[in-house]
């Protein structure tokens, strides 16, 4: 998989406080213009004060430098919405589109390698583009209100930050998901250590499949 | 207001075609799913979340949107509150009388007041809009109005 300019299309996406930017989560540039996908709860379903948040230093190729948290915000406004399937559509104003293919769960098997990029610990203020590679460990229906939608489960430990996440077939970078988080039984949200909910640290990371982001745009 | 009278005298088929596609095929299974319970519809909207999974990004201890605030703010929009008198106007002002353009409004007006965005706002609109069963605006708000000071008299909770 080609890793040059991911850092075109892949950013944070953050609410202005009165105490600067907090990012909350990563996004992605869709193949229509000034369209980005992100996951609903990174956004919270909440307009106010959401931004994209490019700092322009994220290139994979080049060294990303920790101590430097300057960037660019670019206003971002929420375009659609899909609680269920824990999709979210923003729009800036800006022509900018990406040529991503977009597929979805059908398009890999259990076993297939696949990529995923984003920015881990980025709700801590860390803006470092990461890549990790890993594989489809299984193909599952997830409930919501009453609802199955397909989803994917990647043996890889995410960590918050990551959902929003795009997720590439490795062997022809077509989007095939998107991270929304990881099973925990309940959701989690019980016990922190640290600021850490133990019962995330695993290698069952929940995707939902990016078919229903084409049914939004 | 007419647009507004309007509105609620919409058919189901009608309102669901005032948001997009893939809302309407979300809230047209919970609706099966609920044998046309508008409410639970609305309910279920409003609290989905992907089953056992943690989420890796966003605000903690971000409020909540209840539907019973929306309605709140439903009932003050239709029913003459001035909190929402510009939006009201820019209805009245629109030569587009479309069901779309008039709910689009409302959840982003309404949604404003609350903290989210229209688009997530539009479908639990359009069921609250459903509950209201076709009854004229005027008689609806009296209703509403009737309920409050009776539950205030006897000091039960609505």
């Amino acid at each position: 998989m080609e890793i040059s300019g991911l850092d075109k299309i892949i950013y944070t996406v953050g609410r202005i406080t009165p105490n600067g930017v907090n990012l909350l989560g990563t996004c992605f540039l869709l193949n229509k213009n000034g369209l980005l996908a992100t996951a609903s709860h990174v956004t919270n379903n909440d307009n106010n004060n959401l931004v994209i948040f490019a700092s322009g230093k994220t290139d994979l190729n080049s060294y990303q430098d920790t101590a430097d948290n300057q960037g660019q915000t670019i206003p971002a406004s929420i375009y659609k919405v899909d609680p269920v399937r824990d999709i979210c559509i923003l729009k800036i104003d800006n022509a900018v589109a990406s040529n991503l293919s977009i597929g979805g769960a059908d398009d890999v098997r259990v076993t297939d390698n696949v990529g995923v990029v984003g920015f881990p610990h980025c709700v801590n203020g860390r803006n470092i583009l990461t890549f990790q590679s890993t594989e489809v460990g299984a193909k599952v229906l997830i409930e919501s209100s009453s609802i199955k939608s397909k989803h994917l489960i990647l043996n890889i430990q995410t960590r918050p930050g990551q959902s929003g996440s795009p997720i590439f077939r490795l062997n022809d970078s077509k989007l095939i998901g998107m991270i929304i988080g990881s099973y925990v039984p309940g959701g989690g949200g019980g016990i922190s250590l640290g600021g850490v909910d133990p019962h995330t640290l695993h290698q069952t990371t929940h995707a939902v499949s990016s078919e229903y982001i084409l049914k939004m745009i | 207001m007419e647009e507004l009278n309007n509105i609620i005298q919409s058919d189901q088929e009608q309102l669901l075609a005032s948001i997009d596609d893939y809302q309407a095929e979300i809230i047209k299974s919970f609706l099966s799913n609920t044998s046309n319970d508008f409410l639970q519809s609305a309910d279920n909207w409003l609290n989905a979340s992907p089953a056992n999974t943690a989420k890796f990004g966003g605000e903690q201890n971000k409020a909540k949107i209840y539907r019973d605030k929306l309605l709140e703010e439903l009932e003050k929009f239709l029913c003459g509150d001035q909190q929402y008198d510009e939006d009201r106007k820019k209805i009245a002002d629109s030569t587009d009388k479309s069901q779309k353009y008039i709910i689009g409004v409302m959840s982003a007006a309404i949604g404003k007041t609350l903290g989210a965005a229209g688009p997530f706002i539009a479908p639990v609109i359009v069921l609250l809009i459903l509950s209201i069963g076709k009854m004229a605006v005027n008689a609806w708000c009296a209703m509403r109005k009737d309920a409050k000071s009776t539950a205030g008299n006897s000091g039960l909770a609505q």
